[in-house]
C-alpha cells in the first residue's frame, strides 16, 4: 500500500503538531481512514501516553486507565470517519478517553481503589524497592484524589507527558489561561498534600 | 518525561507505567494495533473496492444505457413512416388552385391537348369567365 510512513524518528508523545520532522495528525487520520496500519500505529505511539493520563485521570488505577486507554484507541478508529478536524485528531481522541472513563466509572460506582501490582517489567526491582514504590504510588494516588479532574489531566499532561500549556489548550479546548491556572493550583496541591514525602526525599538528596 | 520545572520535584512518573518497564508503551501500542487490525483490514477493503466499484458501477450504468439507445435508435430509423413526398405544381395549376379554391369554383371542365394556341385561348376565356 502506497503512503507507508517510516515512524521511526518521531518521539514518542508531546510532539508538536507543526513539528517539521513529524508528520501531521490530519495526513496520519486521513491514511488510518484507508486502513494504513503504519499510521494508525503512528496515533497510538504518539498519544498513548496522554490518553492513558486521561483515562488515569478520571479512573485513577493504573489497570482500568490502561483498559480506557486502549479501548479508546479502537473506538476512535471505528469512528474515524466522524472526526471533522483531523488535525485536531488529540483533543478529539481525549474526549472519547474522558467519556469511556467516565463510563467505566459509572458502570462500577461501587468500588474499592486498589494499588494494581507492577506490569510484567523485564527487570524487576527487588521486594523491598516494589514495596516502596508501591507505597510512594499510593501516597501519590491519593493526592492526586484531592484534584479535580481537569487539574489532574492538566497536571498529567503537562508534567508528565510533556505538552506544552498551547497544546493542552488547544487539544482539551481550554484557554490558555485556565491550563496555566489549573496547573498552578495542582501542582500547589500535590506539594501540599506529599510535603511529607517531598521533604524527606529533599533531604536524602542533601545527604 | 518533564517535570524538571516542578520545585520540589513531584515525582509524578511513579503513575507511569512505562517508567518501571520500559517496554510498556511499545507493548500497549502493539496490543492496540494487533486488536485493532480486522478493523484496519475492514477499511482497506472498503478503500479498494471503492476505487473499483466506482469504474464498476459507472460500466453497470454505461453498458445498458448505450445498448439501450443503440436499440431505440435502430427502431426510429426502421419504423418511421416515410414522409409523403411535396405535391409538384406547375405555375399554371398553382395559379387556378388558387383561383378556383379561393373563390370556391369548380375548375373548368376541359383543357383540349395538342393546338397550343386554342389552348391559350380556351384558358383565357375560362380566366375571363372565372371573372
Amino acid at each position: 500500500m502506497p503512503g507507508i510512513v517510516e515512524f521511526n524518528a518521531w518521539k514518542p508523545s508531546g510532539v508538536l503538531m507543526d513539528e517539521p520532522s513529524g508528520i501531521e495528525d490530519a495526513e496520519l487520520v486521513r491514511r488510518a481512514r484507508d486502513g494504513d496500519r503504519a499510521a494508525f500505529g503512528g496515533l497510538v505511539e504518539r498519544y498513548s501516553r496522554a490518553a492513558y493520563s486521561v483515562a488515569f485521570s478520571v479512573t485513577r488505577s493504573r489497570e482500568d486507565a490502561e483498559d480506557v486507554a486502549q479501548e479508546a484507541f479502537l473506538v476512535a478508529l471505528q469512528r474515524i470517519d466522524e472526526c471533522r478536524r483531523p488535525s485536531r485528531f488529540a483533543g478529539w481522541l481525549m474526549t472519547i478517553v474522558r467519556n469511556r472513563a467516565k463510563n467505566l466509572i459509572r458502570r462500577e460506582s461501587i468500588r474499592v481503589m486498589d494499588i494494581v501490582p507492577e506490569t510484567a517489567a523485564t527487570d524487576r526491582p527487588n521486594p523491598r524497592e516494589q514495596t516502596e514504590t508501591v507505597r510512594l504510588r499510593k501516597l501519590l494516588t491519593d493526592a492526586m484524589e484531592t484534584l479535580s479532574e481537569v487539574q489532574r489531566e492538566v497536571v498529567l499532561l503537562h508534567d508528565l507527558e510533556g505538552w506544552k500549556h498551547r497544546e493542552i489548550a488547544e487539544r482539551l479546548d481550554l484557554p490558555e489561561g485556565t491550563v496555566r491556572s489549573h496547573l498552578h493550583f495542582a501542582r500547589k496541591a500535590l506539594r501540599t498534600t506529599l510535603a511529607p514525602l517531598l521533604d524527606r526525599e529533599s533531604k536524602d538528596g542533601n545527604r | 518525561m518533564s517535570n524538571h520545572d516542578l520545585d520540589p520535584r513531584i515525582p509524578l512518573e511513579l503513575l507511569d507505567p512505562g517508567a518501571s518497564d520500559p517496554g510498556y508503551w511499545s507493548r500497549f501500542r502493539g496490543r492496540v494495533v494487533m486488536d485493532a487490525a480486522p478493523e484496519l483490514a475492514r477499511r482497506r477493503r472498503f478503500a479498494e473496492v471503492t476505487i473499483s466499484d466506482l469504474v464498476l458501477s459507472w460500466s453497470r450504468l454505461l453498458v445498458p444505457a448505450t445498448v439501450a439507445t443503440a436499440a431505440a435508435a435502430a427502431l426510429l430509423l426502421f419504423f418511421t413512416p416515410e414522409e409523403p413526398a411535396s405535391a409538384l405544381m406547375d405555375v399554371e395549376e398553382l395559379l387556378l388552385w388558387e383561383t378556383v379554391e379561393g373563390d370556391g369554383e369548380a375548375l373548368p371542365a376541359v383543357f383540349p391537348l395538342g393546338d397550343d394556341e386554342a389552348e391559350f385561348e380556351l384558358f383565357l376565356v375560362a380566366v375571363e369567365g372565372l371573372q
